[in-house]
């Protein structure tokens, strides 16, 4: 029975949502790229690229706090990570062996897309749901640049947008 | 790779009893002393019945869509050959020759179930090689030593493969995350699918990229979480895709693609190794003469010079050298002269 709601659960209804290639963003971070967003009824995925560096003693090491969010433009909400794929949450690190390492991870958030079929989003106080037109991905508001900040993630760029089949 | 599953196996016997001209309608009792016979293991009447349900079953789950009936006045189980003439899960009635020439393809494949491409392909050559010839493949394993293809490693992305093949066939364009190794960078992809393409042991996924507005061909090992995108699909108009590779060895071309061309590469081959490149040709392009009187050889192919290539001339050492192209041959020669340094260097 519980493995029957679990199945239920995962199921992406059909052209219920749309992924996002290579979005635009204003923040440059040349070891880190922002590759694509999949918004579903079920979750916010932001899949991320991350190539090792020379200027760490054997490539370095990558982490994510817990506690980062992303909050949609226009809205004040914060909404936190819910699980992260392949890049552990800190303390815990994931350490290179070498500079010419790299690792795709994920970063999976609340759905922010709640009107999946209208592709639109029901976040806002407004009597009608409204798209969205970029997020905020924050690691550490008032960190530095090591941090993983992304700001102005245009998510309405119908050029780079594609449902999922 | 192991014989087939015991299941499998009862199923070739269960199959042979219900098709028996001569014994019809087999009783449970009959099917449990064939199967016991055969395998030389005990089963349970309840394993044989839950054998019947599966057969029974559509493809789809496994099973063989088998009509089996039971006659009450035989007590005996029967095939329904009134809706389904000459039914019978075994090869569907093949000679010796046949079934031979089955098995041996089947021996073939079987480099391809080490490298789990996915489970409905394990279990098709599960069921081909139970009902090819259950006795070969029953204990003695007499098939299976017969053949050793080369064995294939995993590949990191082979994971993909049913699906990106599934998308070729269906025609739905896909979006990946592509890691280039020599840019060492990442790159959201979406690809309208033509082809998945072998080459040196690694696996490519071919079709016209978004990105590119060209055809490209990604290597699976550095694709990553492909989605199926609900989008018209742009068919191939570049002609038959399967010819594009022939005028190469490998993929990785020297020259940049808006400038590679095939061109004349002309090698000498030492007499130790000119029966060996005679005997099995470096690319379908070559034909050779006879140097010298003493077994050496001049060996002519016409392709687009790739790293691939380079590479293979490298490996056969001293047996080979690259006459022409000069530009080619002044690539090799540095090449080889780096490896000297690094050689004479004291690493110790």
């Amino acid at each position: 029975m519980a493995k029957e709601k679990i199945k239920t659960k995962n199921i992406i209804q059909k052209n219920a949502g749309y992924i996002i290639s290579n979005p635009e963003h204003s923040t440059a971070n040349y070891n880190l790229q922002l590759l694509r967003i999949t918004l579903t009824n079920l979750e916010t995925k932001v899949d991320f690229g991350y190539q090792a560096t020379s200027y760490y003693t054997n490539g370095g090491w990558i982490k994510i706090s817990p506690k980062t969010f992303i909050r949609p433009k226009g809205t004040n909400k914060k909404l936190i990570l819910t699980n992260a794929t392949n890049i552990p949450y800190g303390p815990e690190k994931l350490h290179f062996n070498s500079s010419i390492e790299w690792r795709y991870f994920s970063l999976h958030f609340p759905p922010i897309l709640e009107d999946a079929n209208n592709k639109k989003s029901l976040m806002f106080d407004t009597a009608e749901p409204r798209t969205i037109e970029s997020i905020d991905l924050i690691e550490n508001e008032k960190g530095d640049d090591t941090d993983f900040n992304f700001y102005g993630i245009r998510l309405n760029d119908e050029r780079k947008k594609s449902n999922i089949y | 790779m192991p014989p087939p599953s015991e299941a499998a196996l009862r199923y070739a016997i269960i199959d042979r009893c219900l098709t028996n001209p001569y014994k019809p309608f087999p009783t449970m009792d009959v099917l449990k002393w064939e199967i016991e016979r055969e395998l030389k293991t005990s089963v349970s009447t309840a394993t044989i019945q839950k054998d019947i349900a599966q057969m029974k079953k559509g493809e789809d789950e496994g099973g063989y869509s088998s009509p089996i009936k039971f006659k009450r006045s035989n007590q005996g189980y029967y095939y329904d050959l009134d809706k389904f003439p000459d039914y019978t899960i075994r090869s569907f009635g093949l000679n010796d020759k046949e079934i031979e020439a089955i098995e041996l393809a089947a021996g073939v494949l079987k480099q391809f179930q080490g490298i789990k491409v996915n489970d409905t392909f394990n279990h098709a050559i599960d069921k081909l090689f139970s009902s090819v010839n259950i006795k070969k493949t029953a204990k003695d394993e007499i098939l299976i030593n017969a053949i050793q293809p080369e064995e294939t490693t995993y590949m990191r992305g082979m994971e993909y493969f049913e699906t990106l093949v599934s998308s070729i066939k269906k025609k739905i364009p896909v979006s990946f995350i592509h890691y280039s190794y020599d840019k060492k960078l990442f790159k959201a992809i979406i690809i309208h699918p033509y082809l998945m393409k072998e080459s040196n042991k690694r696996w490519y996924l071919v079709g016209y990229s978004e990105e590119h507005k060209e055809v490209r061909y990604f290597g699976l090992d550095r694709i990553y979480d492909p989605v199926l995108i609900d989008k018209e699909f742009k068919e191939n108009k570049g002609g038959d895709l399967r010819t594009l590779f022939d005028n190469k060895i490998g993929l990785n071309t020297i020259h940049d693609k808006e400038v590679e061309k095939p061109e004349e590469v002309t090698l000498w081959v030492s007499r130790t190794m000119a029966n060996y490149i005679k005997s099995m040709p470096l690319h379908k392009s070559q034909s050779h003469k006879e140097y010298g009187g003493y077994g050496e050889i001049l060996v002519t192919l016409h392709l687009v010079p790739t790293y691939e290539l380079l590479a293979m001339i490298l490996s056969y050492g001293k047996h080979m050298e690259l006459l022409t192209p000069k530009w080619l041959r002044k690539e090799i020669e540095k090449e080889l002269e780096r490896s000297v340094v690094k050689y004479k260097k004291n690493k110790a």
